[in-house]
């Protein structure tokens, strides 16, 4: 899992039904300063995370899949927690 | 999962069985701001049907196999949504 900040919401209106229900955010990794740096991807959010969040994000094919319940998402990167604490 | 605008219809007429009924499209990656970020893909587009021009997020690697669902299609990048808003967060 990464740190990552939160920062922008995104809507989509036509889907996977993946996607269906589940809010999707732009995210981007922190670096070691805490300081927003590597290129952005998206996430779905699985805790009811908001902009400007320090979350913690997952990349692991195949867990979607467990944590969404459903065969084959093509769904990659989840939001996991809602970071309050962590070392500077 | 990767925000990307729509170059353009990618046309190949001689190309595997699996996927002569499929639409490619070229996608230029971009962040939330929509600045580029990363090399161009070819993706599969079996969902939206984008158009030029449009914002759509897209998925790599096995995840694009799994959107494409059965038969099994040999891609390895997906567009699964079209993206109708986005709200960036303050500051």
């Amino acid at each position: 899992m990464i740190l990552a900040r939160v920062t922008a919401k995104v809507t989509g209106s036509v889907q996977h039904d993946s996607y269906d229900g589940r809010p999707l955010y732009s995210v981007r990794p922190l670096g070691p300063t805490g300081v927003p740096g590597q290129a952005s991807f998206l996430a779905m959010d699985t805790v009811g995370c908001a902009l400007g969040d320090e979350v913690l994000v997952a990349r692991v094919p195949g867990m979607a899949r467990q944590v969404l319940a459903s065969e084959r998402a093509p769904v990659r990167s989840l939001i996991l927690g809602i970071v309050d604490a962590a070392p500077a | 999962m990767n925000l990307g605008v729509v170059q353009g219809v990618v046309v190949a007429e001689t190309r595997v069985v699996e996927l002569t009924e499929r639409r490619l499209v070229l996608i230029q990656p971009v962040d939330e701001s929509g600045a580029e970020q990363g090399r161009e893909v070819v993706a599969l587009d079996p969902i939206v049907s984008a158009a030029e021009g449009s914002l759509v997020w897209f998925v790599n690697g096995s995840d694009a196999t799994d959107a494409l669902g059965e038969p099994f299609q040999p891609a390895d990048a997906a567009v699964v949504g079209l993206v109708s808003s986005i709200r960036e967060a303050p500051g």
